[in-house]
């Protein structure tokens, strides 16, 4: 792939927070369209990634580039993110809600409240909503300017599997135009909706690949995930 | 009871394990002892009868200074001394060129000892003028309305931005292309409406129902002095809101300044018989400034003041935003 087609690439990325090496030495390169899932542990470094990937703090050592060019000025409007907790004002509304990031991307908030199928819902107050209804909101809030990336920090971490399964679609229609990098626990879903998964363990990237791959190459993905993020780990690198 | 010893033990522990909690709710009593000690090192703010001079003589001046139960004060209008003496700011007025002691109703015999004292024996007209009996409480209103403000400010910015940052808030909103400017101005917006619409009603019963007389110039100054002076404060919360990092610990520190700010802004009694320090301090508190202002234009009619004390307001509001500026972080790694 062309050097165009870079979205977000990691050369040895190292940051640290106290005596903790969130991440030590990372290097990814992120391309194209599709659905990257970034797997691994609790402590593993996806949430820290994803991080420096919004602009959020400076890597110790390394570089961060995104779109083929550095990260300040950070090219917001290019870029949507769903947080790992994801707070809302007290008794602020599915419609109020819509509006605010309606406004901030200059999209009809009626579009947002459509995307996430809440239209008659729009005077529910948001504290409301069920995880699934709610995690389907944020998702259309922060995409709804149509960003060529989209950072979802354990979207489905909450939702059922119904839930689950319905965001996985969404996410899927996401990647058809642009970029989406998703960190999971959840492995059944990696295979299902990822075109590529990375494996992260102590702050480092143990292998990237597709998941049919890896598989193959493991049997089955948890397979791949204990070996690849288990402590005894010896093996890593790019999955042929 | 297992359950309850349980549940006690871990509710003690949750309190003292916290450093910073701990300290604030063992050491604050403590630091509000110190500090009233330190306040009313030389009395209670009332033991000293407040006396107006209109006009001068250096004989009585000197005399009075050397009384130690009045405290004197000079003033080249007879008019705006009154004003005082009906707000109770002033417990007599002394005018030296018509021999003459003003007083209210409640301070007759008082201001029979001071003509005695100023002009000798059978000298001087004592004058019993009618003094609302809400005196008291128009010099308190302003002093109401300044801490109000002050709280507002404190919370409205200090409290929230921890609270917005803790959640996460901040950073999900530095996800998007939306400035921070902007949302704080939202913040400042809101924080303001709310305040002007609070800044009503107090006044609305005071005239209502506690003899403040209404006049529109003054109320109109009171909202203009409140917003300048919320905003002041709004970039004191904001200030805090950059080094205290728990909302927890955020409602503990705006209790420790709320604290001495109430005890030396003239909220509640002049701060003229201080110590001297502590005089200084308050002297040049923004608080103070603030109330100082708010008590001339709404209890004295008194306009003299305002544009130097606008422009000091002005001038913090101006400085704790540039500090917040440069300090404030919305989101981290």
């Amino acid at each position: 792939m062309s050097k165009a087609a870079e979205v977000l690439v990691f050369e040895g990325v190292h940051k640290r927070f106290g005596d903790v090496d969130a991440l030590a030495g990372v290097d990814l390169v992120l391309e194209g369209r599709g659905v990257f899932g970034i797997l691994g542990p609790n402590g593993a470094g996806k949430t820290t990634l994803l991080d420096l990937a919004l602009g959020f703090g400076d890597a110790d050592r390394g570089t961060v580039r995104l779109f083929g060019g550095a990260l300040t000025p950070y090219p917001r409007a290019r870029v949507g993110a769903v947080l790992q907790r994801e707070f809302v004002m007290d008794g602020i509304t599915v419609g109020e809600y819509a509006e605010l990031f309606g406004a901030i991307y200059g999209v009809a908030y009626a579009s947002i409240l459509r995307k996430a199928a809440l239209e008659p819902r729009s005077k529910t107050e948001l504290s409301r909503l069920s995880g699934g209804e709610a995690a389907r909101l944020f998702v259309a809030a922060a995409t709804a300017h149509g960003p060529d990336l989209v950072l979802l920090d354990e979207p489905t971490a909450a939702l059922d599997p119904q839930n689950k399964e319905r965001m996985g679609d969404e996410l899927r229609a996401l990647g058809e135009r642009a970029l989406v990098v998703v960190t999971t626990h959840d492995l059944e879903e990696a295979t299902r909706i990822c075109d590529r998964v990375a494996f992260m363990a102590f702050g480092q990237v143990r292998a990237t690949g597709e998941p049919k791959a890896l598989v193959e190459r493991w049997g089955t993905l948890r397979d791949a995930f204990f070996g690849l993020v288990g402590k005894t780990l010896t093996r890593g690198g790019e999955i042929e | 009871m297992k359950a309850v010893w349980i549940l006690f033990r871990i509710r003690v522990l949750e309190v003292v394990r916290r450093p910073s909690g701990a300290f604030w709710f063992y050491a604050l009593p403590l630091i509000l002892l110190g500090l009233s000690a330190f306040v009313f090192a030389h009395g209670h703010p009332f033991e000293r009868r407040p006396v107006g001079i209109v006009g001068y003589d250096a004989d009585v001046l000197e005399k009075l200074a050397h009384t130690p139960d009045v405290r004197v004060s000079e003033w080249k209008s007879a008019v705006n001394a009154e004003r005082r003496l009906r707000a109770r700011s002033l417990s007599a007025v002394v005018e030296l060129e018509s021999r003459r002691v003003r007083v209210g109703p409640r301070d007759r015999l008082f201001g029979i000892g001071l003509a005695h004292e100023v002009f000798g024996e059978g000298k001087g007209q004592v004058e019993v003028i009618d003094v609302p009996e809400s005196g008291y409480t128009s010099f308190l209103l302003p002093g109401i309305l300044g801490q109000a403000i002050v709280i507002a400010g404190l919370f409205g910015m200090g409290y929230a931005m921890v609270r917005y940052r803790q959640s996460l808030f901040l950073k999900k909103l530095r996800t998007t292309p939306l400035a921070p400017w902007k949302f704080v101005l939202a913040q400042v917006m809101a924080r303001l409406v709310l305040v002007q619409g609070q800044l009503l009603l107090v006044l609305g019963v005071a005239h209502a129902f506690l003899s403040i007389p209404f006049v529109w110039t003054h109320d109109l100054a009171v909202l203009g002095i409140g917003t300048l002076g919320l905003v002041t404060f709004l970039g004191v919360g904001f200030v805090l809101a950059s080094f205290v990092k728990t909302d927890g610990i955020v409602v503990d520190v705006i209790n420790a300044v709320s604290i001495p700010i109430a005890l030396l802004s003239e909220m509640f009694f002049t701060v003229d018989d201080l110590p001297a320090p502590l005089r200084f301090v308050a002297a040049n508190l923004p608080s103070t400034t603030l109330v100082r202002l708010l008590r001339e234009v709404l209890v004295y009619g008194d306009f003299q003041g305002v544009p130097e004390g606008c422009a000091v307001l002005a001038a913090w509001a101006l400085f704790t935003f540039a500090v917040a500026a440069r300090t404030f972080r919305f989101a981290s790694a």
